[in-house]
């Protein structure tokens, strides 16, 4: 009888070889399926972008207070008399707010370079360091006169959501939330980055309300238990221009 | 209160690899040929290879070098 | 073994199975970026880094956690078992590898130490797996024949048997880290069904050792029936029982008794086969002379022996073992 007694140092019978090879190719192919299946089961995976290699020219009012952010100008719709305002959040590289960067800067004309990080309707600039520099706005090109921010009080409301820090979440990372990713939120709040309610809105929607406490200063310390879990939020909702801003009164998770 | 717990115990162990290291460069260079035959005439990769578990496990090493005696 | 260390024993069986090894991770590694750029243009690459690197070595723990049992309850496997090693210091680099991305993507870059981010970020499942890694990395670390002789075969195993309360860690990471953050159920069930895997696969083989442990009748003074000598074939095994296991070998027409346990990592001699007038393990093939139980020159283990006999065409053993390496007058069979 055939005996095919493995001894490893010494040289394998053919048949043997054979047969080694053939478990060996299975467990290959079998490690490509695995990958393949994992890969695509698996989610969620959210529609947000950065364009971490791209820098872009921008320009706009600064407004350092309640939270870091760029009014720029979109260019006027057709038939429309005056131009509209967007509202751009700003973060610096890496897990920190802009903080120092923008010194003295509140309400100047600036110009930098930076970097666009997308998610539904709401757009983030992480700034270039180095490249803030205040500017002489001219009058807009195409004559139509700037318009004033809009800024409406929008009454107390209860909303319920995940506490997300703004720069992941809107791109610079995908899945930028969940509990996976909460010690990096924590990281990211903790250095300065707006954190951000993410709720959704009656119709389903996506709702994404930057978070300030009831006098509209930073509480990004108190918050930092409540990261990436469920949670409700009671405060004071406002609108400025495009951007929701929640001041937040209480907090409890759910 | 908890970040100076995690800064103390990453000093703790930073400390404990750092002696590893004192213990486990002398024991290869001079201790291991005399603790372990095998390894006297093993070629320098030998000695890389068993480098970080001398480093991880060094009191045990220090035991080993002062009272050498292969255990069965 | 008192030759010279290497470094890394490589030999051509070795090298053939560390070249599956890296070829089946590194198409692992592909297939699952590649699908998942496709299947989720937006996700970031270093998350899927991460997650590639992590199911990765996942996965091989389960492979490596099979092969154990696999080879108690089929000889074939055994080819799997023989370089098993390489295979763990491979799943340790993988799962380091994953640890690193995962610290300098969610840890670095902030306000803060990442070190000491990562153990104040109040995750537990970061720290749990950080736990696992100082296991995995501790077994790596002690993996090369040095450590198993100057640790001792015993206090090298239950190191190494670590495996299984990293694994318990490991289990805890992914179900309240990635389960707890994952839409769909396939990840789930595939942890799921690993488990229950690895606990049937081993519940199976321990069952079997079971049946194997209930002691031979000892009978005059001592001595065990290991049955007729024609039901042992030439060149293997009868193993019997008293206290611990006895390989009865029948070669050359002779008849030996050894311990089954050999003296490297306590692979069943018994089940072993006596190549070129030496008993040979079936796990790495050590060897041992069976008329005094020591390896040949220039090696120096050595097993108990054990005093035989034939009678009426029936081979008996006695059950008192003599010191390891003492000759033994073989019984002719």
């Amino acid at each position: 009888m055939p005996d095919t007694f493995y001894v490893g140092y010494l040289e394998t019978s053919p048949a043997t070889a054979r047969r080694l090879k053939r478990v060996a190719l299975a467990l290959i192919v079998l490690a490509g399926a695995a990958a393949t299946v994992l890969a695509i089961a698996t989610g969620p995976f959210d529609r947000a972008t950065y364009e971490f290699t791209k820098e872009r020219s921008w320009e706009g009012t600064l407004e350092a207070t309640p939270l870091p952010v760029l009014i720029a100008r979109t260019p006027a719709a057709s038939g429309s008399a005056y131009s509209a305002l967007v509202r751009l959040p700003l973060v610096a590289q890496g897990k920190h707010g802009v903080g120092a960067m923008i010194a003295g800067l509140d309400g100047a004309s600036v110009r930098f370079n930076g970097k666009k990080i997308v998610r539904q309707g709401t757009t983030m600039l992480e700034v270039v360091p180095g490249t803030i520099e205040r500017f002489e706005p001219s009058l807009p090109p195409d004559g139509t006169p700037v318009t004033a921010s809009r800024i409406e009080d929008l009454g107390s409301a209860k909303f319920s959501g995940e506490i997300v820090d703004s720069k992941c979440f809107l791109g610079v990372m995908n899945p930028g939330r969940l509990e996976v990713h909460r010690a990096c939120a924590i990281r990211c709040i903790a250095g300065g980055i707006p954190p951000m309610l993410f709720t959704r809105d009656a119709q389903g929607r996506e709702a994404h309300l930057l978070l300030v406490d009831a006098n509209g200063q930073p509480l990004n310390d108190r918050i930092l238990g409540f990261v990436a879990r469920p949670v409700t939020i009671e405060g004071r909702l406002e609108r400025r221009d495009d951007l929701y801003y929640l001041y937040a009164e209480t907090w409890a998770r759910h | 209160m908890l970040v100076d717990l995690a800064r103390g115990a990453l000093l703790v162990v930073a400390a404990y690899l750092v002696i590893g290291l004192l213990v486990a460069v002398p024991y290869l260079t001079f201790g291991i040929g005399r603790t372990d035959a095998s390894a006297k005439t093993a070629p320098w990769t030998f000695r890389v290879i068993v480098l970080p578990g001398l480093v991880a496990l060094w009191p045990w090493v220090l035991r080993l070098w002062i009272r050498p005696g292969r255990p069965h | 073994m008192s030759v010279s260390y290497s470094a890394i024993g490589w030999n051509r069986a070795k090298k053939a199975y560390d070249k599956v090894i890296v070829t089946g991770l590194l198409v692992y590694l592909a297939f699952f970026i590649g699908v998942s750029l496709l299947a989720h243009p937006d996700a970031t690459i270093e998350t899927l880094l991460i997650r590639a690197l992590a199911t990765a070595a996942f996965l091989m723990l389960h492979v490596i956690l099979s092969i154990g049992p696999l080879c108690r309850l089929n000889p074939s496997f055994l080819p799997l078992l023989y370089n098993r090693r390489h295979l763990g210091v491979t799943m340790f680099l993988t799962a380091l590898a994953h640890a690193v991305f995962a610290i300098v993507q969610f840890h670095a870059q902030g306000n803060e130490n990442p070190l000491v981010s990562l153990l104040t970020t109040g995750t537990g499942f970061q720290t749990l797996g950080a736990a696992a890694l100082v296991i995995f990395f501790l077994m790596a670390a002690t993996s090369h024949d040095f450590w198993l002789a100057n640790l001792g075969p015993r206090v090298w195993k239950t190191l190494h048997m670590g495996v299984y309360f990293a694994y318990a860690l490991i289990v805890m990471h992914v179900a309240l880290g990635a389960l707890h953050s994952e839409a769909h159920p396939v990840l789930a069930i595939a942890t799921g069904a690993g488990m229950a895997w690895l606990f049937t696969l081993h519940v199976v083989a321990a069952l079997r050792e079971r049946a194997g442990d209930r002691d031979d009748e000892l009978i005059d003074d001592g001595w065990i029936d290991a049955g007729p000598v024609v039901d042992i074939s030439e060149g293997r095994a009868r193993i019997v029982s008293a206290g611990e296991r006895i390989a009865v070998f029948r070669y050359d027409g002779k008849i030996s008794a050894v311990s089954n346990v050999c003296r490297h990592q306590y692979g069943p001699l018994g089940e072993g086969r006596v190549i070129d007038g030496c008993i040979t393990c079936p796990w790495h093939g050590y060897q041992y002379l069976p008329g005094n139980g020591r390896s040949p020159a220039p090696f120096t283990e050595k097993v108990a022996t054990y005093d035989v006999r034939v009678v009426g065409g029936r081979a008996y053993v006695h059950s008192k073992a003599n010191a390891p390496g003492t000759p033994v007058k073989p019984a002719h069979a």
